[in-house]
């Protein structure tokens, strides 16, 4: 219920944020399309909890990781000749619901080096596509380590201890 | 001219210095998924500079919000679309560059066996 509040709420901004001009036939009129769209969709796992603390350092993190990979992906532009060593790695994941796995994926594509190419096992594994390939253990690891700052910010605490434990595929 | 103006120019010509870093990558890179790596991160920080340096320059609010905006959708859909368009044309067996040293997504995909057909040897077609 708080879920779908939330969606309806983030309809509203986005619908009075269009039109440029906050007015209360606006709001109103935003209001009743979110309400019959998260009617019409609803969406299940939306942030059931949210730590303030984890959901800052997370988009603190964030932010950093973009500028850093934006940066990156510069100076390989701007070598007279880019010396890339491309790979695809697979990751397990553990998220335990959808929404998050989505938040882990597209938050891996904004950080250096890695782009999400491949979604399978219904959202367990993710592959991902790396510029500059040296250890596949290491991009394991700083993917799980993102998802754990994720699930801390977002997850359920049953989520919070399934990516605690260790990795049982693929590892290593 | 006010401090805001050159606040707002600084981050716009930094901005649009990242965006024109992002275009030469999707020439430069090897392969369509180097290409997405240019295509996704640069373009989004470029966007979201250019952006607030709209916001400094511009006085109304509303026109913040709607800025406010473009930069949560850039957020939202440009990871989504290079991950659409790596994942098509890696199913559809687009060649990966010379430069790759692991695939571990190979044979799990549902991407042809065969390479894709050659493309037409230069000449043949009026564009090369």
């Amino acid at each position: 219920m708080k879920g779908r509040a939330l969606v309806v709420l983030w309809l509203a901004v986005v619908w009075v944020a269009l039109w440029g001009a906050p007015s209360v036939p606006n709001l109103v009129v935003g209001v009743g399309l979110g309400v019959l769209l998260a009617l019409r969709y609803p969406l299940r796992g939306f942030p059931p909890v949210a730590r303030p603390r984890a959901v800052l350092y997370l988009g603190v993190t964030f932010a950093v990781d973009l500028v850093a990979s934006s940066l990156e992906v510069a100076r390989e532009v701007l070598s007279r000749r880019p010396r890339l060593r491309e790979g695809i790695v697979a990751v397990p994941i553990h998220c335990p619901t959808r929404v998050l796995g989505m938040l882990v994926a597209n938050m891996v594509s904004l950080t250096p080096g890695t782009l999400t190419v491949d979604v399978a096992d219904g959202g367990r594994t993710l592959y991902i596509h790396v510029l500059r390939l040296r250890d596949p253990g290491a991009v394991r690891a700083s993917v799980q380590a993102l998802e754990r700052r994720a699930v801390a910010a977002f997850g359920t605490r049953e989520a919070r201890q399934a990516v605690r434990e260790p990795p049982t595929r693929g590892a290593g | 001219m006010s401090v805001l103006d050159a606040i707002g120019g600084t981050l716009m010509v930094a901005g649009a210095a990242l965006s024109l870093l992002a275009a030469i990558g999707l020439h430069r890179f090897p392969d369509v998924f180097a290409r997405m790596h240019a295509a996704t991160k640069p373009a989004t920080l470029g966007l979201v500079l250019l952006v607030a340096g709209a916001a400094a320059v511009v006085e109304q609010g509303s026109v913040g919000l709607k800025l406010g905006l473009a930069a949560a959708l850039q957020f939202i859909t440009a990871p989504v679309a290079s991950h659409m368009v790596g994942r098509s044309a890696y199913r559809s067996g687009t060649p990966l560059s010379p430069d790759t040293v692991l695939d571990e997504l190979a044979g799990r995909s549902g991407r042809p066996d065969r390479p894709p057909p050659e493309p037409p040897a230069a000449g043949d077609a009026g564009i090369a």
